[in-house]
């Protein structure tokens, strides 16, 4: 399992950077990354690809490639930079707690679902300890549709989740 | 801090919008002297070297004090220092600025209104309809679009932590190097929006054991959300929920 996250963290970071070349633009991940590579693998710490435009020094083998679902060109006439129907997977994004994978599912040329492959999660204390907590119920959430003055939630929108939506309909836009 | 939305609605009739003013002009204030990003504000300087302890402002000093006291109640649970070392103290900041705001309404004879920044909500007395306050829980899944739970609350502090959001920045200062637990949504209701905020960034940092520390805390009810979209909550959470 350490094996695999270590992995996985070599390749998010890889991917990361990757992607940090390709959008040229200043994204989440950026730093978490960093952080969480420079406890593993200590060269990684060049991979800051802010300044410097050095070769990725992270450990790996051979990069795996960016899961692309390469879309069959369509048949029908498409108009340009107009979404392609069909299902994406977008890139794996560390969030500082964890990583974010999203898919898109493009119907009609829109929209139509945005899907959590993946959540932060430390996989290893998934277990509620029931026995501490005695006098604590439990439900799963149910979506509200009642109106209301004000919401509450965490400050801002995860930057990470935007990314990844963002790498998923890069792939089904036409071009 | 000014790069998340508040709101400010009062229902009292003599209401002027100088009223409202007041309180935005309150917000820009803080976030121009605690502002973790702002490398001329007075924590920019604090953390640069550039300011030395003598000449912190009083204000800085109190947010320091309740930041320390915060840490103590919450066994270490509760750190503004972040991983490298630098003071941040937006955790403790914003749900204080809030309460500060209400308290500018108070003291000016306003009794029905609420301040919601970036998510974290004072309520008072009663909203436009005569009824206490609805306040929706964001969905950690949807975000952008669902809520899961309907609160009503008068003259009450909510605040919710997640992981879900980018920036909050917060680690568990015992197990550093690993990732939060699966709770990935936790909203404390409190007497105030000071204690509930910094009840809920300590809490969430506790992972699991998060919800029982406020179960333990006389004042507080709290709303927790794992990654599978399960919610544990503590035994008077429901009093707040709108029909129930």
């Amino acid at each position: 399992m350490k094996k695999y996250i270590l992995s996985a963290l070599v390749i998010v970071a890889f991917l990361s950077y990757a992607g940090y070349l390709k959008t040229s633009e200043k994204t989440v991940v950026e730093s978490p990354v960093v952080e969480v590579v420079v406890q593993k693998v200590p060269v990684a710490t060049t991979t800051k690809p802010v300044t410097k435009p050095v070769t990725p020094v992270v450990v790996v083998p051979k990069p795996a490639p960016v899961p692309t679902p390469t879309p069959t060109p369509p048949p029908v006439v498409v108009l340009k930079g107009q979404y392609i129907d069909g299902t994406y997977v977008g890139s794996r994004v560390y969030n500082y707690h964890g990583y974010i994978q999203v898919q898109a599912v493009i119907a009609g040329g829109k929209i139509t679902d945005v899907q959590f492959l993946e959540y932060p999660n430390s996989g290893d204390s998934r277990s509620i300890n029931r026995r501490a907590m005695p006098k604590l119920t439990q439900e799963a959430i149910v979506a509200q549709s009642a109106k209301v003055d004000t919401i509450s939630g965490a400050t801002d929108t995860s930057g990470a989740f935007k990314t990844s939506l963002k790498s998923a309909l890069s792939q089904a836009v036409n071009v | 801090m000014m790069d998340m939305t508040i709101t400010v609605e009062i229902v009292d009739s003599q209401v002027q919008s100088r009223d409202l003013e007041k309180v935005f002009a309150y917000f820009q204030t803080v976030d121009e002297r605690f502002s973790f990003y702002k490398k001329t504000s007075e924590v920019g300087r604090l953390n640069s070297g550039e300011l030395k302890p003598e000449n912190y402002s009083a204000e800085l000093k109190k947010i320091l004090a309740l930041a320390e006291q915060t840490k103590k109640e919450t066994n270490g649970y509760f750190n503004i220092v972040n991983r490298e070392g630098k003071v941040d103290p937006s955790g403790i900041v914003k749900g204080w600025a809030i309460y500060e705001a209400a308290k500018i309404l108070w003291a000016a004879g306003f009794k029905n209104f609420f301040i919601d920044a970036g998510g974290d909500i004072q309520t008072s007395g009663k909203n436009a309809s005569g009824e206490d306050w609805t306040v929706g829980i964001r969905s950690p899944f949807k975000p952008e679009k669902e809520i899961v739970k309907v609160l009503t609350l008068d003259n009450k502090g909510v605040a919710t932590s997640g992981t879900y959001a980018r920036g909050q920045h917060v680690y568990n200062p015992y197990k550093k190097n690993e990732a939060l637990s699966d709770i990935i949504s936790l909203t404390v209701i409190g007497p105030n929006v000071y204690e509930a905020d910094r009840i809920a960034t300590a809490a969430l940092v506790m992972g699991n054991e998060g919800i029982s520390f406020i179960e333990n805390l006389k004042g507080f009810e709290g709303y927790a959300i794992d990654a599978k979209g399960i919610a544990t909550m503590t035994s008077n959470f429901k009093q707040y929920v709108k029909n129930n």
